[in-house]
């Protein structure tokens, strides 16, 4: 009913596409993928066998260096940041915030190579072969352990990866079948919904491995393939909004035409450029980043269109 | 999160109601849609743009954007169906999930 009141004369029209614009934009929110709480936890729980293993490992050497009378350093504080980063993880999984909980991971990172450079470092003060002696006796149980609690970590955490690229998967026929019954097409979108298939045959392989390096892999493969999804996504509706926008009476319609042909031009151009491969070699974690953020400012000039569209009549 | 929304929210009612300072006729904001878009607007002073928009994604299909926007002019309010073009023009931005925690080491391993 309100909205009588934008209809009181024409000026305010032009506002209405903006106010809306802004409104929208402002309750609009990302899609949030089901299954990315099990995949974080999973993660979480790789961490916190890591943790588990660095308190316990500290412990021996204290043990030892107790045993064979040599100084040790005072680990307390190192093993509290690294409690400390996982509460912070653990937290940020409760609230869905992906953003801490990339955070907490780093900093838990940080330091956990903190302790192992200090442990190194104590290791060259006033240390005995006895000492190292006892530390290497006592690190294989220890070890296996790590080896345990973390082959379980894998298991959850591979469940996880299936479920959670299943939804994507899902997600993604939904949005393309929904653009193709509108009669868009969306042989892009395909395509990269295509890989996606691949990408899931590889996950057990990956995850039973128990080598972090390859199931990092998979997640910089899924990295390159949401964000060609996404441009495709954007080709596909621009291909299709032109020619409607071309036949209609938009108050912005060259505005609009030009900006979708530049916009066009340069997201084909960045999603041949970020290609996608399976090989995950050196270079592909950086050229994930490269992309992304190109594709973030392509990303920021689509939605703008928004806007403009609105601002035009619709 | 919600500050914003309300603070954007507050901002979209006060930009209303000043615009607004002088009443007038009113008109019909739908008359551009209503050509290009027929299904969109039904006549006899009636209007609506209902949109139901989702967008963005990839193949973690961002964007759940789900807007019910009914507006009415003229004599008496309208029900439309069909999407709006400038709803799809909203992509999502958030990327994936990562795997930091496989990044993390364990000390003395």
């Amino acid at each position: 009913m309100f909205f009588n009141v934008l209809g009181c004369n024409r000026v305010v029209i032009g506002m209405r596409g903006l106010i809306l614009a802004v409104a929208l934009l402002a309750v609009s929110f990302a899609w949030v993928n089901p299954g990315q709480t099990k995949l974080l936890e999973a993660e979480y729980d790789y961490v916190a066998c890591n943790a588990q293993f660095a308190e316990d490992f500290v412990a021996l050497r204290e043990h030892c260096a107790l045993l064979h009378d040599v100084p040790i350093m005072d680990s307390s504080d190192y093993l509290d940041d690294i409690n400390n980063a996982l509460a912070d993880a653990r937290t940020a999984i409760d609230e869905g915030n992906a953003v801490e909980y990339g955070t907490a991971m780093w900093t838990a990172r940080t330091e956990m190579l903190a302790l192992g450079l200090a442990v190194v470092g104590d290791a060259f003060h006033d240390k005995s072969v006895a000492f190292f002696n006892c530390v290497q006796n006592g690190t294989a149980p220890v070890k296996e352990d790590l080896e345990t609690c973390r082959a379980s970590a894998f298991d959850t955490g591979k469940e996880g990866a299936h479920e959670y690229l299943a939804a994507e998967m899902e997600q993604g026929n939904v949005e393309a079948a929904e653009l193709s019954a509108m009669g868009a097409d969306v042989v892009g979108m395909e395509r990269v919904l295509d890989y996606g298939d691949g990408l899931d045959g590889d996950i057990d392989a990956a995850f039973d491995s128990h080598d972090t390096a390859e199931v990092t892999r998979l997640y910089q493969r899924n990295n390159r393939l949401v964000l060609l999804f996404r441009l495709e996504k954007m080709i596909s509706v621009m291909d299709f909004a032109e020619p409607i926008i071309e036949a209609g009476n938009n108050g912005n319609k060259e505005e609009l035409l030009e900006r979708i042909a530049d916009l066009k031009g340069d997201t084909s151009e960045l999603a041949e450029e970020c290609a996608y491969s399976p090989d995950v070699g050196a270079g592909y974690a950086l050229k994930n980043g490269e992309c992304w953020s190109d594709a973030l400012a392509l990303m920021a000039r689509f939605n703008s269109l928004q806007a403009l569209y609105w601002s035009g009549g619709g | 999160m919600d500050a914003k929304i309300l603070i954007v929210v507050l901002l979209a009612f006060s930009l209303i109601f000043f615009g607004c300072a002088k009443s007038g006729t009113p008109q019909d904001p739908f008359g551009g849609l209503q050509s290009s878009w027929p299904h969109l607007v039904q006549v006899n002073g009636t209007e609506g743009n209902t949109t139901g928009a989702e967008a963005s994604g990839g193949v973690q299909a961002g964007g759940g954007n789900q807007t019910q926007n009914q507006t009415q002019g003229g004599a008496a309010g309208g029900n439309a169906s069909g999407q709006d073009l400038g709803d799809l023009f909203n992509i999502d931005t958030a990327q994936p999930d990562s795997g930091s925690g496989y990044n993390v080491p364990a000390a003395g391993e």
